[in-house]
């Protein structure tokens, strides 16, 4: 069953500068469609709308255009109740967990809170015994060693397992979580991503992870699929493992044959990335067809009016009017 | 061993505070092979800009060296570098050696264009002989990091990328023709195929200038990219020293393998992968022994009662773990 069906969904932001009013028009007819319980990655380089299209999700802003619906309810044509409940089902979690967390409160009162005022008749025990239960699946234990402790006090990783305990006692559905990794220390990274895929094989909870870091996908999706962003636009789409190892699109080839990868007798030996620019052209002179024409080997006159074919669907798709005349590329081949 | 270009000998560094003097870097000792990339490589706290800094006598107040030498092979001068009084200090920096700074990007004059700040660097430093000898320059050195220079001399910095602002911090430090350049994260806010780029040119650097480049990073990575020695630093201290596929191949310290092992790969399924368990080291809180003990698979009794020392068991391979003791028992 599917949980979120996103279409052409748009997202314009207007500000007032010098010049007048300056529209950026971030997002440019997202397709998506999200399975109940599926873990789903959405990749891509800083500004190509990543949080603007997490945010969208979570209800935090208003599309410009197209529709959001969840669980087959058009989210603009909802009641307040019903959007209420929304919000409640779909939490989002970023990046920054210091920020988040109130620092003269103790772990106790910030997992409290929200409880409380959602669920006013349970008794004190009650939610206790609640708040125990999140903290054991975020991996928090000794519970008791932790309750009493103020943010300041514990690690990065340790207060995003907080982070992730407060959003769980809302009982979502769909946990969006943004760069949740990005400030946390490297020996710790890899257990936050594990505990966001062992939610979802506990809890059941979609789960929408948003990076720019390819290398770490895999770890949390697993078997799930993974969308590649550029300039605003879904480019790729596939089950991740294959986006991964095959890339067709010739950005998420350049993207994918990017990524460091640690070890040096293979880091060394991959072949170049060739592209007309290395430069992430602003999002405000992306071109009216394909966004990536201006930097790809591959494309010619036609791809800059060319229009994206629509990318919802479940199979491994690839927006490139010109993909017969990219080469095949395997990620873990090298040059040697 | 090659020529050698920095010598850090059992540099201990402390923040001096009211409440509690805090030990950043710890008998840290190692030297730099004159024309690599060395990387220092660990996580965040770990010492790895507070260690450099001694090395530009611009530990950040209220640090201090209060053990140990820092020196500079400059021919067949041996330069103590915290013996360096304001004159020589100021010609020792940007024309011996330079750094580019965590996040330095935002150190640039947000109100002038770039030439202007390039000018007024060099002027200060005295090393404007005539403005076209400086022109060119500047043309030469946006060209190594392929720059446009018409476009970039006029702009001011909010006019550039994230990638093409590391760039012009990059030339900076190549103004005043220095041996040796650090590089402190140099990459850590931009895009993959940004950092890809500058590495690039980075190593170009390297190979055809013959600099000597010093990068400190977390990214495990970038390190297996570009380094070519490496240094991976826990608590302040040198956990482990070899070169780049020596030390990725054998990784014989507990830490530096967990670090490996810990590091997501697009090629390593999430079974061949594992968090080094525990949490990172609290610096004002120190375990006694081993400051990795408390995290480590192989912890035995001395681990956690004497610091082990940093010895040699390879070919310019050195470890500091009890493991290694005699060179008899192996991972
Ligand atoms: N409220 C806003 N007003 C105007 N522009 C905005 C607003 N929010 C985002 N943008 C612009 O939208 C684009 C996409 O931003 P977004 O934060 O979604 O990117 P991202 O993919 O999450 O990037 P990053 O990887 O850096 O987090 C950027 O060009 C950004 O400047
Ligand atoms: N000016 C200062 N005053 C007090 N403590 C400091 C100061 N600068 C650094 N420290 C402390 O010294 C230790 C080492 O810091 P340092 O910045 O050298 O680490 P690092 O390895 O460069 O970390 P990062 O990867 O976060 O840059 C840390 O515990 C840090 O909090
Ligand atoms: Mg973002
Ligand atoms: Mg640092």
């Amino acid at each position: 069953m599917k949980i979120l069906e996103i279409e052409k969904l748009n997202m314009t932001f207007s500000s007032r500068g010098l010049n007048g009013v300056e529209r950026v028009h971030v997002l440019r007819d997202v397709d998506l469609d999200i399975d109940e319980g599926e873990i789903l990655a959405i990749v891509g380089e800083s500004g190509c709308g990543k949080t603007t299209l997490g945010r969208l999700i979570t209800g935090l802003i208003s599309p410009t255009g197209g529709t959001i619906k969840f669980l087959g309810k058009d989210l603009s044509k909802t009641s307040n109740a019903e959007k209420k409940l929304y919000r409640k089902s779909v939490q989002f979690i970023q990046q920054d967990s210091y920020a988040a967390l109130n620092p003269v409160k103790t772990i106790y009162q910030s997992l409290y809170a929200p409880i409380k005022a959602n669920n006013k008749k349970l008794s004190r025990e009650e939610i206790d015994a609640m708040i125990g239960d999140n903290m054991e699946m975020v991996g928090l234990t000794p519970v008791e060693l932790y309750l009493n402790k103020y943010p300041h006090q514990l690690s990065g990783g340790q207060r995003q397992r907080v982070l992730i305990a407060r959003v769980l006692s809302l009982k979502p559905k769909i946990i969006v979580a943004d760069e949740p990794i990005s400030m946390i220390d490297v020996s710790l990274r890899l257990s936050i991503l594990k505990l966001l895929a062992s939610l979802n094989q506990k809890l059941n909870i979609t789960i929408v992870y948003i990076t720019h870091d390819l290398s770490t996908v895999k770890y949390v999706v697993g078997e799930g699929r993974m969308a590649v962003m550029y300039l605003g636009e879904i480019v790729e789409f596939g089950k991740a493992k294959d986006v991964i190892v095959h890339p067709k699109h010739p950005y998420t080839q350049a993207l994918i044959l990017s990524v460091p990868i640690p070890d040096p007798v293979i880091e060394r030996s991959k072949p170049e990335v060739r592209l007309k620019s290395m430069e992430i052209p602003d999002i405000r002179n992306r071109s009216d067809g394909c966004a990536f024409a201006d930097r790809c080997l591959y494309a010619d006159e036609e791809c800059k009016t060319w229009k994206l074919a629509n990318t919802n669907s479940d199979e491994h798709i690839v927006c490139c009017k010109n993909l017969r005349e990219v080469p095949s590329y395997d990620a873990g081949e090298t040059n040697e | 061993m090659n020529d050698i270009l920095v010598s850090f000998d059992n540099v201990t560094i402390d923040y001096v505070m009211k409440k509690q003097s805090l030990r950043a870097v710890r008998d840290f000792s190692l030297d730099i092979e004159k024309g690599k990339i060395t990387a220092f490589v660990g996580e965040s706290g770990s010492g790895k800009t507070t260690v450099v800094s001694a090395l530009l006598q611009a530990i950040s107040s209220p640090g201090k060296l209060t053990q140990g030498n820092v020196y500079f092979f400059d021919g067949d001068n041996k330069i103590d570098v915290s013996a360096l009084k304001n004159e020589q200090l100021r010609k020792f920096r940007w024309s011996k050696v330079s750094m580019v700074f965590q996040a330095s990007q935002s150190t640039l004059n947000p109100l002038m264009t770039i030439y202007d700040q390039f000018y007024e660097t060099a002027y200060y430093h005295d090393a404007i002989a005539s403005k076209e000898k400086f022109d060119e320059r500047l043309n030469y050195l946006f060209d190594l990091v392929k720059l446009d220079a018409k476009r970039v001399f006029k702009a001011y910095p909010h006019q550039m990328s994230g990638g093409m602002k590391q760039r012009v911090m990059i030339a900076f430090a190549l103004l005043l023709n220095p041996d040796l350049i650090i590089l402190d994260e140099p990459t850590t806010a931009l895009d993959v195929i940004t950092q890809k780029y500058i590495f690039n040119q980075l190593t170009d650097i390297n190979k055809n200038l013959g600099k000597t480049l010093i990068l400190l990073t977390h990214d495990i990575g970038i390190v297996a990219k570009v380094a070519d020695n490496i240094a991976v630093m826990y608590a302040g201290s040198v956990m482990e020293y070899a070169d780049a596929y020596t030390l990725f191949k054998e990784k014989k310290h507990p830490y530096t393998r967990g670090l490996i092992e810990a590091t997501p790969s697009i090629l390593k399924s999430p079974e061949e992968i594992q968090p080094i368990e525990g949490n990172p080291p609290d610096i004002r809180n120190l375990p006694s022994g081993c400051p990795f003990h408390p995290r480590c698979k192989y912890c035995m009794d001395i681990c956690t009662e004497q610091r082990p020392p940093l010895q040699k068991i390879g070919d310019e391979h050195y470890i500091s773990c009890h493991l290694y003791a005699n060179n008899t028992q192996k991972l």
